[in-house]
């Protein structure tokens, strides 16, 4: 990837490499540069990081109340309180 | 269940050792001392923080939901059996999904479905992450660069944490095809690095790439369309 030459579609395709930080130091420099003067890109990694945040906050999800009372007695009945 | 920590009863095959790197230890505080201690409410946090993943994991080797909720639950009785023999090698997450991940595969057997992770990888995997016009063609002078704008996600605080985002990100993740449901869950929903899901999974570092990249362009676009939505009902 050079500087001057990086595609956006290139810029999408090496994302998740990207934000691994997984890239190689002079393609990760190109791509920054490019950032720097592509708002549609800059947008796009803001989305991606956002995108990535919220769906870290499944796990937040409800667990049936049966299961969680079932799986506590379990825990409740083979360990030593 | 006996044998090896991750309750394989074996080395499962093809399975690459995870390198080792400082940020890779198990965390000094991983809720392991007061789960061994009997602590209810550490062990009811842990439950509510993994197991809807473990379900959605699970369901990607089994016939049915219903299924995956038994492996889930199953793999709780393993994690309360096998506490005190847990060595702490990885985390106690890590550990916890590779006994999942394994106790899903023997139950995909028994339920004669083919189990091998690569049997998961559908046709719909290989859906560009893109519609077509997504860019600028080869023709354009601004060719591969963006074809419609990108705009900015003008998103209120607030809509960021409502249970309808919430409830919009569960379904685009549910709805991935499963292969992508799978990497997505435990690397973005547990935060699991590439190595621990490449390991667990049996996935090459590049197929993991792959699934990733295009289930996560999914999730976004169904987080895009959420926000177009919103902006229209302004």
């Amino acid at each position: 990837m050079i500087p001057d030459e990086v595609q956006c579609r290139e810029v999408v395709n090496v994302l998740t490499d990207y934000l691994d930080g997984a890239l190689p130091a002079e393609q990760r420099a190109a791509l920054e540069q490019h950032l720097l003067t592509c708002e549609g890109c800059t947008n796009y990694v803001d989305q991606m990081r956002t995108s990535i945040g919220l769906t870290g906050r499944l796990q937040e999800e409800d667990v049936p109340q049966a299961v969680m009372d079932k799986v506590l007695q379990m825990f409740q009945d083979r360990l030593p309180s | 269940m006996s044998g090896t920590e991750d309750g394989s009863g074996s080395r499962v095959p093809g399975w690459i050792p995870v390198p080792r790197t400082p940020g890779d230890e198990a965390p000094a505080d991983d809720g392991l001392a007061r789960l061994r201690r009997g602590d209810q409410a550490a062990f009811a946090e842990l439950v509510r923080r993994l197991h809807p993943t473990m379900v959605r994991v699970a369901g990607g080797y089994v016939s049915s939901r219903a299924v995956a909720e038994e492996v889930a639950q199953d793999t709780w009785v393993a994690v309360i059996e096998q506490l005190d023999r847990f060595e702490g090698r990885s985390s106690l997450k890590t550990w916890i999904f590779r006994i999942l991940t394994n106790q899903a595969k023997t139950r995909g057997v028994r339920e004669r479905r083919t189990t091998p992770f690569s049997s998961l990888v559908t046709d719909r995997e290989a859906e560009p992450a893109f519609p077509p016009d997504t860019f600028f063609d080869e023709s354009h002078r601004w060719s591969g660069h963006w074809a419609q704008p990108v705009p900015a996600w003008e998103l209120p605080e607030d809509h960021l944490l409502s249970d309808e985002l919430g409830h919009v990100i569960q379904r685009a993740v549910d709805t991935l095809p499963p292969a992508q449901r799978l990497v997505v869950a435990l690397r973005d929903g547990q935060d699991l690095s590439a190595g621990e899901v490449c390991a667990m999974l049996e996935l090459s570092e590049a197929n993991q790439r792959v699934l990733l990249h295009r289930g996560r362009a999914k999730v976004r676009a169904a987080v895009s369309e959420y926000v177009e939505r919103l902006g229209a009902k302004v």
